[in-house]
């Protein structure tokens, strides 16, 4: 029988200390995946999130870097890859930062900031880790962007081009290897219960179909399925997780 | 010139060509060059190419090799320029593997 395909290689999440990128960690090593979780500061609790899969008896190894930086994907593809001994199959670009301000008050500097992390970011690792997966006949991009870019979010202008343009990423690079066995898709998650929204979720409520906010653990759930071997013909699309906030 | 290999490098212009269909062919001669030129692939149409090799070779030849990989694509005196210069590379990379 041919190996499972999370055997064959190692995952890559950014932003993967909390949250959202916590979660898909979590749930990709429960898949079988060995998890390289980078993050920028929070070393205490990108600690606790690699204990957790230990304890529950997966592989995951910790990278800090900036992803902001120019070298920050060729540092974090290769150490995935040497940790493991493993090629990089899949990559989470999960890794943002938000500089909320009315557009005639945005500096050059946050405008900067933003779509760095959140933008050129995903593209440098996706640059990096594409040949392998196309050499490799198998690979998964999954991009966390958000419901805020098709919709507007006053206050979010950096924000909202940033996430725009990683989904017309996203669709781009599927097209370009679609034929390799590589797939990649865009999570548009709405309002999820994590630090960044803790301040808008009172006013957010009763704009949400659902009425409730959703749980990380929900977004990692179409992460996985994205990543998973059943997904293997779903590619440029955006899997939007918000209660039906924005149907 | 390696004649099995060259035939696989014949086998991946001939899928190459497929999609190139409102452009000029590439032409199954040692001189062809593959990339760099207007006449030759883009980038995107390198990396189809050299997958189409690979697999050729795979099914052709019993060899694996990474063509595709980011190590190939980043050096400097690219391999890739002609027909002639990437069956040498191929022949560079089989006689490495071991055994």
């Amino acid at each position: 029988m041919a190996p499972r395909v999370a055997q064959r290689g190692c995952a890559l999440i950014t932003g993967g200390s909390g949250g959202i990128g916590a979660a898909v960690a979590r749930g990709l090593a429960a898949d079988g995946w060995a998890v390289a979780i980078s993050y920028r500061s929070r070393a205490e609790a990108a600690r606790a999130v690699a204990e957790q899969i230990g304890e529950a008896g997966g592989k995951a190894t910790l990278l800090q870097a900036d992803v902001s930086e120019r070298g920050a994907a060729e540092e974090l593809c290769g150490r995935a890859e040497q940790r493991f001994e493993l090629p990089l199959l899949v990559l989470v670009n999960n890794a943002a930062v938000i500089a909320d301000h009315p557009v005639v008050m945005l500096d050059d500097e946050s405008w900067q900031a933003v779509l760095e992390t959140n933008l050129s970011a995903a593209f440098r690792l996706t640059r990096r880790a594409l040949p392998r997966m196309v050499s490799e006949r198998f690979g998964r991009v999954v991009n966390v962007a958000s419901v805020v870019g098709p919709r507007a979010n006053p206050g979010q202008a950096a924000y909202a081009a940033s996430k725009a343009g990683l989904v017309g990423f996203t669709k781009t690079v599927a097209v370009e290897v679609a034929r390799h066995g590589v797939t990649a898709n865009a999570i548009a998650p709405g309002l999820i219960e994590t630090e960044a929204t803790e301040d808008v979720r009172g006013a957010m409520l009763p704009r949400i179909p659902a009425r409730r906010v959703g749980e990380p653990a929900e977004v990692a759930a179409c992460a996985r399925f994205l990543v998973s071997e059943a997904a293997a013909y779903v590619t440029g699309s955006v899997l939007t997780v918000d209660g039906g906030l924005s149907a | 010139m390696n004649e099995r290999i060259l035939a696989c490098v014949y086998v991946a212009i001939d899928e190459a060509n497929e999609d190139r269909s409102d452009l000029p062919p590439l032409r199954k001669s040692p001189e062809t060059q593959i990339h760099g030129t207007k006449a030759g692939l883009d980038s995107l149409g390198l990396i189809n190419f050299l997958v189409a090799l690979e697999e050729a070779l795979e099914r052709d030849l019993g060899v694996t090799v990474a063509l595709s990989d980011d190590r190939a694509l980043l050096r400097e005196s690219s391999p890739f320029e002609s027909v002639e210069t990437l069956v040498a590379y191929v022949e560079e990379l089989i006689g490495k593997q071991p055994g």
